[in-house]
């Protein structure tokens, strides 16, 4: 069914977390959402392809080869990126094909006015581009959403939610009988209980399908948030790291010559136009099609590896398939159905057709390119990723970090036009006064042009924070940070604010997605204790204070809406990871000073309620946060259930319940005030009024047949008592009820 | 400056509810609360049980004068030994004291009702009676 | 007279009598009204025709306490047996002391005006057709009425008006309709 599309729910990394941490209706598990973040911040391969290649991906029904490539990129998120592997690193590692680079940046400039924030252009710092344009991350979220509604409507549940809201009375007296059958259950085999169970378990399937789809509106909303594709002097992690030239075999090497020298030329001007932009640190790796078809092919590969690793000097692979589509006549052959995430290609969902969310294509024209994208993740842009950390690392960290390097030799690497220059924290004041004295600075290539506010890319702050971000998306998390945090004083007092602000954001979050890779529920307990290393103290004096700092300069010095919703977002989700994580280790004993789960929930609700608050999102998202918000709620007492089921028993025995139902009834006494559900319904009944129930039915419909189930099973309220309060007259609750009838 | 004062039988369910507005700062007693909160009143301080809820066994005190917020206003709460609880909800700043006070006034007109052998437990207090006696207390403390 | 009928409901009230807690006791009593009500389906002549009977038979028991403790010898006339419920009856049994008052010309018929009832404390009626009808203290109307009766007074006993159901006063009103003759139980001689 359906389901399907919603891709990354449907991993086998979903799957196992589904088991663990049940996904409910007000949302799905954050340690999914982590995986949606974790995505956004990819290594990104840029792709550039000969329209020979493009020609081959028009067989196969795609507008070019990318849009090809993309959907072979999924098949990578479906292990645990935080499972640690022998070595001691992260063994997965998913990455993004992208546009090539002079074609981002060609729309990024062309959509200039609308990218940008609108209030002071005159302002040096506030040029800076918008992770995506204005209305974006609204269109795809409602666009979405506007699907999963579709599929929503047709399911049983939907029915079902109905007329449980409006004809309550009719399926509560079934709803009696049913429970009446399940205590004669043992004795009376009657075949209409068989049905009703039947119905039953048809009910509930449709009902986790919903659930999934529910989940998959607010997962579309955060990887829009995370993700894009914009270039921004300040952070690397959207700059490609890989530049594939896809060709076709049947070049030939006066044309694969050109094609090169061109994309060099192309380089070259962009790097002229735009001076922060740094193309040398982009390997360039060939992917040379070869046709079975076509015998000659196969010879000509070998001749064009060895001209570009002779010649040009750089590396290539080879892929072997069909170049056309196999015809209706070897309709035999076995398909593989490949998914692309819809969740990233709703944003681009108004130029494709639903259809194009999966494709059928041969197993063996799939399996090529899977082994080629395989190659190029894992042979070819790991260890050139590890290669230039570790060259960088000895370069520009080590250096700084030993006391000896920092007294002598440091200072001959940092300056490289100015003898006397020192970046020594205790030569600020003289470098200061040099850097405004080269005023407009466009000769210097090391320092802070403040007038155009960017680094040029031969500075070491640039080298250092493409360390960092290269740290981070192989997600040496305790490395990216010791790298962000050499540059933090620099940054400050260049008054590079969006630089600041970035840095920080990144800072906080790999504190905190370190912290949550260590406590990993998922991982099996190896050694017993696991400690997530995140204190009160970190949360108090690092973590809140970086936030409200980065928020207030990307909001107010840079005018960068996206990047603040980012920021806010995110952070909050990863506490909530953090929270969660915590919560389902607990048996497992942690360091006496590691923050709570609780206390991680707080933090996280903290900051959707700051989102919520900014208006910096409109209706549609706000709605959603609302509905997240209350997922953290409803996470609160979780899992704690399994007291609870002594203390029902106890109960049960209790000659006071059994003679004197007025006798107050015995709280359960394990997690006693542990849960949050009314909390979770305010904020779920916020939620639907914000939806607003003319413009959004489905989901409102949804959201009210929530808060009317949860407030008949956890207050024993019924409709029949009108008196009850959520009932009455005048209350919101039967307002959005009646408008939706 | 308004309160909205609710007290919630053992069950959770109001049993009495007042929008009064301040007296003080010459107020005249007439409730200014906007129409999004008026819709919403009864969920939030439902809301707010499940911070009063976990407090119950840690807190000695019947007082709580911070139980929870929602959005500029907050809530104070008075728990009785029987699990009755008076909550306020209110955008006054600094009148917790006042407050205090009147919870515990309330709380003796409170005991006096559930002695009246007509009245249920957890039955809507509906005695015009007890109504103009909240009223007086209230324009006495708040 | 009157005087040393109030120091004797005094003493008696001081040293004679065991005392329960006032709440204990008015509680109690509620909840038989309120249960009956409950049982007769907010019938509420019938409450007070229950609430009559019970009291009746209360009073034609306790008279024999009420004697054996105040050892008082046979009333002359109406008024002193006004006194004597006032002062001493109501005294030691429920430690109040009503106001005699409104005698009709014929000295046969007077009210008990009770500042405050002890039965009646907490009590709210709980809506308007009780309001109406339901004479909440119906009890001590049966009490003295069974008293009465003891001592050869035939009685009528009623309340006239109660402060519960907003009244300006808690009344009592007793009518004497015949003094009956000392009849010796059939079967003794």
């Amino acid at each position: 069914m359906a389901t399907s599309n919603w891709s990354i729910l449907d991993t086998k990394y979903a799957k196992q977390v589904n088991s663990l941490i049940a996904p409910d209706f007000t949302g799905v598990s954050s340690l999914i959402a982590r995986q949606a973040i974790l995505k956004g911040y990819c290594p990104k391969v840029s792709v550039h392809s000969s329209p020979t290649a493009d020609h081959v991906a028009r067989n196969y029904g795609f507008s070019n080869f990318l849009s090809f490539l993309r959907f072979f990129e999924y098949d990578l998120a479906d292990s645990d990126f935080c499972l640690p592997s022998d070595k001691g690193e992260p063994n997965r590692i998913v990455i993004k094909f992208v546009d090539s680079l002079e074609h981002i940046i060609e729309t990024q400039d062309a959509n200039k006015g609308s990218f940008q924030g609108q209030s002071a252009p005159e302002k040096p710092a506030g040029r800076f581009p918008e992770l995506y344009g204005e209305h974006i991350l609204t269109n795809t979220v409602s666009r979405h959403m506007d699907r999963v509604n579709n599929e929503i409507e047709k399911t049983s549940f939907y029915t079902n939610a109905r007329s449980f809201l409006w004809n309550a009375k009719d399926l509560e007296s079934e709803c009696s009988e049913v429970q009446n059958s399940k205590v004669q259950d043992s004795k009376v085999q009657d075949s209409k209980v068989q049905d009703s169970k039947v119905q039953d378990s048809k009910l509930q399937d449709s009902k986790v399908q919903v659930e999934q789809m529910e989940g998959s509106i607010y997962l579309s909303m955060l990887s829009k948030a995370t993700s894009s594709n914009t270039l921004v002097p300040f952070e690397f992690i959207n700059h490609p790291v890989v530049n594939l030239v896809v060709i076709t075999a049947d070049i030939t090497i006066r044309d694969l010559q050109a094609v090169y020298s061109d994309q060099k030329r192309k380089y070259l001007d962009l790097h002229a136009r735009f001076p922060w932009l740094d193309t040398s640190c982009m390997m360039t790796l060939f992917l040379i099609l070869v046709d079975t078809d076509a015998v000659e092919q196969f010879q000509a590969l070998s001749g064009l590896q060895d001209y570009c690793v002779s010649v040009l000097g750089e590396d290539s692979i080879g892929c072997t398939f069909s170049f056309e589509k196999a015809s209706n006549s070897d309709a035999g052959l076995p398909l593989e159905k490949i998914h692309a995430d819809s969740l990233d290609f709703a944003a681009a969902a108004k130029l494709r057709p639903d259809s194009m969310l999966s494709v059928e294509i041969a197993k063996k024209v799939a399996k090529p390119i899977h082994s080629a994208v395989d190659t190029i993740v894992y042979k070819k842009m790991v260890p050139f990723l590890r290669r230039k950390i570790q060259k960088w690392h000895e370069e520009y960290v080590v250096p700084r970090k030993s006391l000896t390097g920092r007294l002598l030799g440091a200072g001959r690497l940092w300056g490289s036009n100015s003898s006397h220059r020192s970046f020594f924290s205790f030569g600020y004041g003289k470098e200061k006064s040099e850097s405004s004295e080269s005023g407009a600075g466009d000769a210097d290539t090391t320092l802070y042009n403040a007038q155009q506010g960017y680094y040029p890319s031969a500075s070491p702050f640039v080298f250092l924070r493409r360390l960092g971000d290269w740290y981070f998306m192989m997600r040496d998390y305790k490395n990216a940070y010791t790298v962000y945090e050499m540059l933090k004083k620099q940054y400050l007092a260049d008054r590079a604010y969006g630089y600041l602000s970035s840095l920080q954001e990144f800072m906080i979050v790999s504190l905190l997605l370190g912290a949550s890779c260590k406590v990993n529920p998922l991982e099996k307990a190896t050694d017993g204790k696991r400690v997530s290393g995140i204190t009160a103290k970190i949360v108090s004096d690092v973590i809140a204070p970086f936030l409200d700092s980065s928020f207030y300069s990307y909001l107010s010095r840079c005018s960068l809406k996206t990047y603040t919703i980012r920021l806010t977002l995110v952070t909050a989700e990863l506490f909530l990871v953090l929270g969660q994580s915590v919560a389902y280790c607990h048996e497992r004993l942690f360091s006496r000073y590691a923050l709570s789960s609780e206390a991680c929930f707080i933090e996280s609700q903290k900051l959707f309620k700051r989102l919520i608050d900014s208006k910096l999102v409109d209706n549609v998202c706000t709605g959603v946060l609302m509905q997240r918000l209350s997922y953290i709620y409803y996470c609160n007492d979780k899992p704690g259930v399994s007291g609870s089921e002594e203390d029902n028993q106890l109960q049960r025995k209790s000659y006071y319940t059994e003679f004197n139902p007025e006798k107050l009834t015995f709280p359960p006494t394990s997690h006693f005030g542990a849960s949050r559900s009314r909390k979770s319904i305010l904020w779920m009944l916020l939620c639907a009024k914000t939806l607003d129930p003319v413009i959004n039915r489905t989901q409102v419909t949804l959201v009210l047949w929530y808060i009317e189930n949860e407030l008949r099973q956890t207050f024993h309220l019924g409709p029949e008592s009108t008196v009850a309060w959520p009932y009455r007259k005048g209350s919101l609750f039967v307002a959005l009820k009646a408008s939706l009838e | 400056m308004s309160y909205y004062f609710a007290i919630l039988g053992t069950n959770d369910a109001p049993v009495y509810e007042l929008e009064i507005g301040t007296y003080r700062q010459s107020g005249n007693g007439v409730p200014h609360l906007p129409n999004e909160l008026q819709e919403l009143e009864q969920f939030i301080l439902n809301s707010s049980l499940d911070i009063l809820q976990d407090n119950q066994f840690k807190d000695t005190g019947l007082f709580s004068k911070n139980l929870d917020s929602f959005y500029g206003y907050k809530i104070l709460s008075y728990l009785t030994q029987g699990n009755g609880k008076f909550l306020i909800m209110t955008d006054l700043k600094n009148h917790d004291e006042s407050i205090r006070q009147f919870f515990i006034e309330i709380h003796e007109l409170y005991v006096r009702n559930l002695l009246n052998p007509f009245y249920e437990i957890n039955q809507p207090i509906r005695s015009a009676d007890f109504d103009t006696r909240v009223r007086a207390l209230a324009k006495r403390y708040l | 007279m009157s005087k040393q009928l109030k120091q004797l409901g005094d003493d008696i009230w001081k040293n004679q009598v065991e005392k329960i807690n006032s709440e204990l006791f008015t509680l109690t009593y509620g909840s038989v009204v309120a249960q009956l009500c409950k049982d007769l389906d907010n019938n509420y002549d019938q409450v007070n025709n229950e609430l009559y009977k019970m009291g009746y038979n209360i009073g034609v028991r306790l008279i024999d306490e009420f004697l054996q403790k105040t050892q008082l010898s046979r009333c002359t006339n109406m008024h002193e047996t006004a006194e004597v419920v006032s002062k001493i009856g109501f005294k030691i049994f429920l430690n109040i002391t009503p106001t005699v008052s409104h005698w009709t010309a014929d000295n046969k018929s007077f009210g008990l005006i009770l500042v405050e009832n002890p039965l009646a404390d907490f009590v709210e009626l709980p809506n308007t057709e009780a309001r109406k009808k339901l004479w909440y203290s119906n009890v001590l109307c049966g009490v003295l009425k069974g008293c009465l009766e003891m001592v050869q007074l035939d009685c009528d006993v009623s309340f006239l008006q109660d402060s519960l159901k907003g009244d300006e006063n808690t009344e009592i009103r007793v009518k004497l309709n015949k003094i009956l003759k000392d009849e010796i139980p059939a079967g003794e001689e």
